[in-house]
């Protein structure tokens, strides 16, 4: 990790730091959060689909992830959330895993998953980088949304708090090209192969 | 000598002659008047060969032919009242012959008419002037008529005589006694010669015998009158001025019932003629004959008419004895006549009662009868007592606090009739007088017998009294507790219809405001209890009501048949785990190293197989390795070894243990057993003792905080051992543990018993509970020891339990629980299920398992009271034991079950990042003091099952 990216992680989370659990440092590896696409671009009224992903785990060793619960920002006049489509990463046998979303205020949405799995199959199986989830974002007017990430928990198979750098993003939503109305629907059935080509597509959050 | 006629026929040897004096038959001659005759008349001599003048008024002589069988009325002459002078003689003629020219005979003092045989006759002198109608052979003189006959004389071929009979005489001679009728050996052949007649009369000139030994004069009251039923002695005497008086007979026919007794020979006998109480009602003529201790024993007679009559029938019912009260209006004071009829019979009295009552429930029909020794009444007598009035007060564990009995006292008992009907049982319940069910008293203040109300229908102790000494029936009595050893039997009617709270298993609960008058105690004075358990029945009984050691009792008057006995031992509900522990309490009755090996594995078998072993078994009443020896032991590592071996031997853990042997003698319980408490643990599940160095007999533990963390002072410690509160009593035992990676005090208690406490059917009402005193400042000092923890440490986990020997609603348990905030799980459980232990039929809660504020409100604490002693009459303790599950590691515990699972996870997440509600907070498990989704991941690694899932 770069030591600056880390300086500005603790101080724009201080907060999240307080929570570290002692000594959680020491096995904290360079794992980073960040937007994919970190910055993306759509028409008013066309849906966009950005992951969340972290990178930087080991894969095939500890640490792997256990849980996160980020907390999501994103402009509301621009931009407003759709639904969340959840990885595999944290539900590496594909029989559930505990997870689900909650707005805390307009432009605030909480993201959380919680996995069932054992710390060596999670260490076995999870990979060193992955998509935590999807934000499916509709737009709404003409702009750019910053898209800002910052956890409330992260913690490894053993729910030890782990470290992460957290890289922020943004969206532009920009004049619309007039389309014809079905090209929303088609947008969608994308969406829907995309969530096909995950082991197991869970497009049902759960809300706590 | 006295006059003796020997009577060979009778079984009594000597017999004859009245009063004193000797007067005797001197001369006989039956020729007078005959050819050859030397006088005309026939004529008998008589003589006082005595040293005393002897009257012969009302006296006779009398005649029966040698062998004939006519009687001596036939022939019989009057005498004169004239008295005989010592040496005096007295010429009786009879009969004259056909001969003509024969001399008259002197002067005759009297004259008849009996015509004697000249050769052989019998002549008796008789102290009475009715002819005998007997003539000693073909008609057998009866001892009364034998006891008439002053003396005898058979001559020639006569049947009855003296011994032997004198010569045959003929028409010119005279039987004449020897020494001119001085001599008498009671052998009229040697006393007499044949010889020419010599006839002399009162004018004759004396002739002293000289020194005569005298007879026996008797003294006896002509008549005796005595109450049927009573019976009653009166005083007999027989005096020889010169010899010894040496027994005294009943010579009339035997009368069962009427005898002498006290008889002590003398110069003058004494003795008592008694007529027993048995005696029927009629005229007895009783006939004493007392003899003297001569070489030829004489004796004298006396009839006394005995007269056994009934008294009257008195106006005293015993209704009226009884009262409407509790003692009763006549005490002290005398009754007669009390009618009655027998009911019961004890060994020193008997119950009778008034087969004709009134309507007035309140006042007794029946009373007891005090007789000390066996009475004679017999069930089914019609009696009339007499006596006194008094109100006994039995002894026993109530000691003063009993209450009385009402008796009849020194009585006298008349039976009148027997084999009569019983009065009626009083049904006690359904179809009879409904049992009380809540009031024992509510109306005295101190003395029920001087204060309040009789409420007879009300309270229940003035419903029993209201039924003391009175026949009752018991209809389909169920047992509420086991027969004690004392063959008591505590027992509901009517199968416990309308009775109070009962157990599931067919007692019934105390309640502070209720100690169940229905509980009816059935006794063995009179038949065998049947041994049973609880909730057993049995067939209907009828019973008798007494009262003693502060309790009716019903005294059953045959054995009820057994019913229904069943009653299953049950198992501890509670289970461990991993996470939870299991703790017991269990008072084990004075166990010693001494005790026989049975014991020890029949206490092993409960707590293995009732028990299910406890992850740490508190025991309560462990005594040294010699038990009630009483020396200087006070270890105790033998009987805890015992113990522990057995446990091992029936399948369970290997338990360790820790106790504080206390100072010789200074605990109470049995002299010499240095009862104590102590802990037994399993390591085996994780239970760990931790030990700190230090403790001892009379060192006081203290909490402390050591690196933030609460701690004893010293494990095993005792709570403030020199505390007057511990006086004799049991010091409480803390002990510091850790099972699941978490801390627990647990401290074991034994309080100050429940002994000299006043019955709840005593004297005083509402009873004392002198004993409590001492108790409530055991609590105290429990109770502040754990709020000094509790000011360390408001989370500690504490468990305070043992013999508390109070009821849960006790002002001891209030005590214990305010201020220290212990809960008492014995209150969770139902209220019918509140007992570890039976009195006298009542289930009660005397032990307590309780909890710090924190286990209370996290361990999800179960209690169980494993009912498998308090209800047998095959008791292994006489208590209970209290067994809990206590959750001690309660991280990620969140929902009401006990598993972990998605659901718990799920709970947590969502209170993710919110503060934790306290330090130990489930939904926090690396209590960091917030909840978040590390919580929720941490608690998927404590899920009971893979994945979480629920079962």
């Amino acid at each position: 990790m770069e030591k600056n990216s880390m300086n500005r992680y603790l101080r724009g989370w201080l907060w999240v730091a307080a929570l570290l659990v002692t000594g959680a440092g020491d096995r904290a590896q360079a794992a980073m959060l960040s937007f994919s696409p970190a910055t993306a671009s759509a028409a008013v009224g066309a849906g966009i689909a950005i992951d969340v992903r972290i990178s930087g785990l080991l894969g095939g060793q500890a640490p792997s992830l256990g849980t996160f619960d980020l907390q999501v920002g994103f402009d509301p006049v621009i931009v407003s959330l759709a639904s969340v489509v959840f990885g595999a990463g944290l539900d590496v046998l594909g029989l559930g895993s505990d997870r689900g979303y909650a707005f805390s205020a307009a432009g605030s949405v909480g993201v959380f998953e919680v996995s069932f799995d054992s710390p060596g199959d999670l260490d076995a199986l999870q990979g060193d980088a992955f998509t935590l989830f999807t934000l499916m974002f509709d737009t709404l007017s003409e702009g750019t949304s910053a898209l800002t990430l910052s956890v409330n928990g992260l913690g490894d198979a053993l729910g030890s708090s782990l470290a992460a750098t957290v890289t922020p993003g943004s969206v532009s939503v920009t004049t619309p090209v007039p389309l014809p109305a079905a090209d929303w629907l088609l947008f969608a059935s994308l969406g829907g192969l995309a969530g096909l080509r995950r082991r197991r597509p869970m497009l049902l959050p759960t809300s706590p | 000598l006295g006059v003796a006629v020997a009577m060979l026929l009778l079984a009594f040897a000597t017999q004859a002659a009245h009063a004193a004096g000797n007067v005797v038959i001197s001369q006989v001659y039956g020729g007078g008047g005959n050819s050859g005759g030397v006088f005309s008349n026939d004529f008998i001599e008589l003589f006082n060969r005595s040293a005393v003048p002897v009257s012969l008024a009302g006296w006779s002589v009398q005649y029966a032919s040698a062998a004939g069988t006519g009687s001596f009325s036939a022939n019989v002459t009057a005498l004169p009242a004239v008295t005989l002078q010592p040496g005096q003689y007295l010429l009786v003629q009879q009969a004259a012959g056909t001969g003509t020219g024969q001399p008259a005979l002197p002067t005759p003092d009297t004259s008849g008419t009996i015509a004697m045989s000249a050769t052989g006759g019998k002549v008796v002198l008789v102290s009475s002037a009715t002819g005998l109608v007997c003539n000693g052979s073909s008609t057998v003189c009866s001892a009364i008529q034998l006891a008439q006959i002053v003396d005898l004389l058979g001559y020639g071929t006569a049947n009855f005589d003296e011994t032997t009979a004198a010569p045959a005489l003929t028409n010119s001679t005279a039987a004449r006694r020897a020494a001119a009728g001085c001599t008498d050996t009671d052998n009229n052949g040697l006393d007499f010669t044949a010889g020419a007649p010599t006839p002399r009369n009162a004018a004759t000139a004396l002739n002293p015998c000289g020194v005569v030994n005298q007879g026996v004069s008797a003294s006896c009251p002509a008549s005796f009158a005595v109450t049927l039923g009573v019976g009653g002695a009166t005083a007999v005497s027989a005096t020889d001025p010169d010899g010894t008086v040496a027994s005294a007979t009943i010579v009339s026919p035997t009368v069962a019932g009427i005898s002498l007794f006290n008889v002590v020979p003398g110069s003058t006998l004494t003795g008592q003629l008694e007529v027993s109480s048995s005696v029927a009602a009629g005229n007895y003529p009783v006939q004493l004959w007392f003899q003297n201790a001569d070489t030829t024993p004489v004796g004298a007679g006396c009839t006394i008419n005995v007269n056994v009559a009934s008294p009257p029938v008195g106006s005293t019912r015993i209704r009226d004895i009884q009262g409407r009260a509790h003692l009763s209006p006549l005490n002290g004071q005398s009754v007669s006549g009390v009618a009655g009829i027998v009911t019961a019979v004890r060994s020193n009295g008997f119950w009778f009662q008034d087969p004709a009552p009134d309507a007035d429930v309140a006042t007794s029909e029946g009373i007891f009868v005090f007789t000390s020794a066996t009475p004679t009444a017999v069930v089914g007598d019609s009696v009339l007592v007499a006596g006194t009035v008094a109100e006994f007060r039995p002894g026993g564990s109530g000691g003063l606090s009993n209450l009385t009995i009402t008796q009849i006292v020194s009585p006298t008992t008349t039976p009148i009739s027997s084999g009569n009907a019983l009065p009626p049982p009083v049904v006690l319940g359904a179809g009879g007088r409904p049992v009380p069910t809540q009031l024992i008293d509510d109306d005295s203040s101190f003395d029920v017998e001087t204060s309040g109300s009789f409420d007879a229908t009300t309270d229940g102790i003035d419903f029993l009294e209201s039924l003391e000494g009175m026949r009752v029936q018991v209809t389909a009595p169920i047992a509420t507790g086991p027969t004690s050893r004392f063959g008591e039997l505590s027992v509901l009617v009517d199968g416990g219809a309308g009775a109070g709270l009962r157990t599931p298993r067919g007692g019934i609960i105390i309640r502070s405001s209720d100690f169940n008058p229905e509980r009816l105690i059935l006794d063995d004075t009179l038949a065998p209890v049947p041994r049973v358990d609880t909730g057993n029945s049995l067939s209907t009984v009828v019973a008798v009501v007494d009262y003693s050691f502060g309790n009716f009792k019903l005294f059953v008057s045959a054995t009820p048949a057994v019913v229904d006995a069943t009653l299953a031992p049950e198992t501890s509900s509670v289970s461990g785990s991993s996470r939870r522990l299991t703790i017991a309490s269990y008072n084990v009755e004075n166990l010693d190293a001494n005790d026989l090996p049975g014991r020890f594995t029949a206490i092993a078998g409960q707590v293995v197989e009732r028990l299910r072993s406890p992850d740490i078994l508190t025991v309560v009443e462990i005594q040294d390795n010699n038990g009630a020896t009483n020396d200087s032991v006070v270890d105790a590592s033998q009987t805890y070894a015992a113990l522990i071996g057995a446990i091992q031997a029936a399948g369970g853990p290997t338990y360790q243990y820790r106790d504080i042997p206390p100072v010789d003698d200074q605990d109470g319980g049995e002299p010499g057993g240095n009862i104590r408490v102590g802990f037994l643990f399993n390591t085996a599940r994780g239970v760990a003792f931790v030990d700190r160095l230090g403790g001892g007999p009379l060192v006081a533990v203290a909490p402390q905080l050591v690196a933030g963390a609460l701690q004893l002072s010293v494990s095993p410690g005792r709570i403030d051992p020199t505390s007057t509160a511990w006086n004799s009593s049991r010091k409480p035992l803390v002990g510091e543990f850790t099972f699941a990676g978490e801390k627990l005090f647990v401290i074991v208690n034994h309080f100050n018993s429940k002994g000299g406490d006043d019955p709840l059917y005593g004297r005083i009402q509402p009873p004392v509970r002198s004993s409590e005193v001492q108790r409530v400042s055991q609590a105290a000092k429990v109770g502040a020891f754990v709020q000094g923890m509790l000011a360390l440490d408001a989370n500690a986990r504490i468990v305070v339990l043992g013999d508390i020997n109070d009821f849960q609603f006790s002002d001891v348990l209030t005590v214990l629980k305010t201020g220290s905030g212990l809960s008492n799980l014995v209150d969770t459980l139902p209220e019918a299920e509140r007992y570890t232990y039976v009195f006298d039929g009542n289930a009660q809660a005397l032990d307590h398992l309780l909890v710090s504020p924190t286990l209370a409100a996290t361990a999800r604490t179960v209690a169980d009271v494993v009912h498998i002693n308090s209800e047998y009459a095959a008791q292994i303790s006489d208590h209970d034991p209290i067994v809990a599950g206590l959750t001690l590691a309660t991280a990620c515990l969140v929902d009401a079950d006990d598993d972990i699972d998605r659901k718990d996870v799920s709970l947590v997440i969502a209170a993710r990042n919110q503060p934790a509600s306290s330090p130990i907070d489930p939904r926090d498990p690396d209590r960091n003091g917030v909840i978040n989704v590390l919580d929720a991941r941490q608690c998927t690694l404590r899920c009971d099952r893979a994945q979480c899932v629920s079962p």
